[in-house]
């Protein structure tokens, strides 16, 4: 069975579901609504032998980075490329390249492609017939949450703790749902794009 | 990283740091255990001391600058780590490599993937007591680096896989010294067998410990050996070909019960399978294998032609994977057309494979952690990211 069929099959119980615009290469890709992405699943894995989680990712679509996300003498760097030089802490000379030190580095304006979301990037494969599948949900950036994929794929276990530790997502309905990677002192998540890195004793 | 309390404890149970200094962690992991008397009742594997961010700092580079990032991950086999994120960067600017550079990127990678199981069956056997295997693999492994210091000047992280092809061609008498390598290593196999593979006293701590049903691997997202020594033949060189694995002639050794054993065994198939495909690369770099008519493999043509240095690729995104030495590795990269990576997100083969602990290390014995710990070769650098 083709991911055609597939699609057309479930589009009959989840009027979400649609083909997304914005192809993964390679991949078909389609856009869920968050609160149907364990439905999918579920329907995916009992009835199309979908048996393999590969990843889940978020992506930040809040427009480019903020300077502000690395270490001082970076980030003082940074503000004053974009306009608010701060003669006695910048550090001109740094080992790092920094993003707007970079030839057509990112306008200093919000993209206009930017939105006030977060993406949720999903891939599911059916090892047996070898069709592999990308799921994409959008969800606010304001308390962003989505239900978690625990039970179905174990493998989301892990992952889903990644992308809550690193981008704040919550998923309900996950057991254990904590900071994996860094620190529970952490503060804020680190690969939002208007992260701020504040400074500690490590630096 | 986490805190894990101690008070939760019935009476007779105890609680165990085992890591994250221990050298039987292969590195900063650290598993909470509690045990009660010799048996694990509860595992929690805990990760992130070696967490250095790594995806941020792809956000804070161009392309070619990622590049290093990627041998940062798994530091013991770095080659499949350039190759995996290469082929997900030239799958979003849509460029070629030539056909000499493919045949290159896979014999450097199944070279490394030598390597790295070489290290495997080391220390796994030193965790399992019995050190002179370590000191016959590292005989082999330095060879192989050997063969990369001359082809990059690298010994443990390469940066020879580029963006649109290699870095560098083989230099003159590479290519005979490679097949001396391999004429040496597969007779060395047999040798392997003989020392471990299937002396008794490994293989009762190593047999039917650690078991892992089919359907628990498949779940758990397992990959590489560790998801085929439980069964499935699932190996993403068979499964979606890239470079010019199609054209390759191997097999995908598959275990059966799925314990530390097979897990063992699976990496040392393997290894044979990867010298097999080396001698094909290296027949088919000197122009004595069946090439599609018309297509010579000329030498210096490793580069794809009109790769700017500055790379910008067009907005989109595109997913990458491939077989790396500890499973299946993936980049999923988003370009908003600028010279920096939008997002890039690396699916760490370990990182899956670690989650699992916590599911089959329950109802183990205290001594058997570390051989189930060791049978899934972990790299922290993979894990942590």
């Amino acid at each position: 069975m083709t991911a055609e069929e597939i699609l057309t099959e479930l589009q009959a119980s989840f009027p979400g579901l649609a083909k997304s615009d914005a192809q993964v290469k390679d991949y078909p890709a389609w856009t869920v609504p968050a609160q149907s992405v364990r439905a999918v699943c579920e329907r995916l894995r009992s009835k199309f032998s979908f048996d393999y989680l590969d990843v889940i990712t978020a992506v930040d679509w809040s427009g480019q980075v903020n300077p502000k996300g690395y270490p001082q003498s970076l980030g003082q760097q940074g503000s004053e490329a974009a306009g608010q030089p701060d003669s006695q802490t910048a550090q001109p000379s740094s080992l790092i390249p920094h993003p707007s030190s970079f030839p057509q580095g990112r306008p200093a304006a919000q993209p206009a492609g930017a939105r006030d979301i977060f993406e949720l990037v999903y891939l599911v494969s059916a090892l047996s017939t070898g069709v592999k599948i990308c799921l994409r949900c959008e969800i606010p950036r304001k308390e962003p949450a989505a239900p978690s994929l625990y039970g179905i794929f174990m493998a989301a276990d892990w992952q889903e703790r990644e992308v809550y530790d690193l981008f704040g997502i919550h998923f309900e309905g996950h057991p254990n749902l904590k900071r994996i990677l860094t620190p529970e002192t952490q503060a804020g998540y680190p690969l939002r794009k208007d992260y701020e890195h504040v400074s500690d004793r490590y630096d | 990283m986490t805190q894990e309390s101690s008070t939760a404890l019935k009476t007779g149970q105890m609680f165990i740091n085992f890591g994250p200094q221990h050298p039987s962690t292969h590195g900063v992991l650290r598993i909470a255990l509690t045990v009660e008397g010799e048996v694990v009742v509860k595992a929690d594997p805990d990760v992130g001391y070696l967490h250095r961010g790594i995806e941020k700092l792809f956000e804070a580079r161009n392309y070619s600058q990622g590049l290093i990032l990627t041998d940062r991950l798994d530091y013991v086999s770095a080659m499949p780590n350039n190759l995996a994120y290469c082929l997900a960067v030239e799958r979003l600017a849509a460029v070629q490599p030539p056909l000499r550079a493919q045949y290159l990127r896979v014999m450097v990678s199944e070279l490394t993937r030598i390597a790295s199981h070489l290290v495997f069956f080391g220390t796994f056997s030193v965790d399992m007591g019995a050190f002179t295997p370590f000191l016959y693999a590292f005989r082999e492994r330095e060879m192989i680096l050997d063969l990369f210091e001359m082809l990059c000047g690298g010994r443990l992280l390469y940066s020879y896989i580029r963006v649109g092809g290699v870095s560098a061609d083989c230099p003159a008498g590479w290519e005979e010294k490679c097949g001396e390598f391999i004429t040496f290593f597969k007779p060395r196999l047999k040798d392997y067998d003989t020392l471990l593979s299937f002396n008794p006293i490994f293989k009762d701590r190593t047999a039917n410990v650690g078991r892992i049903s089919a359907a628990q691997a498949l779940s758990w997202g397992l990959s590489g050996p560790n998801l085929r020594a439980s069964g499935p033949d699932y190996d993403v060189r068979k499964a979606e070909p890239y470079c010019v694995y199609d054209k390759l002639d191997f097999t995908v050794p598959t275990g059966k019960t799925g314990s530390c054993w097979d897990r063992y065994y699976c990496r040392m198939l393997e290894m044979g399978q990867s010298a097999e495909i080396v001698l094909q690369c290296l027949d088919a770099l000197a122009g004595t294998a069946c090439l599609p008519a018309g297509r010579e493999l000329p030498p210096g043509e490793i580069m794809a032609k009109g790769v700017p240095k500055i790379l910008k690729p067009p907005a989109g995104q595109a997913y990458a994977h491939i077989e790396a030495s500890r499973g299946d590795l993936g980049f999923y990269a988003v370009s908003d057309g600028s010279p920096t990576p939008y997002r890039m997100h690396v699916r760490g083969p370990s990182f899956l494979n670690v989650a699992i602990l916590q599911e089959i290390l329950a109802g183990c014995k205290i001594a058997d952690v570390v051989a189930v710990l060791g049978s899934f070769d972990i790299v922290l650098g993979e894990v942590d990211r």
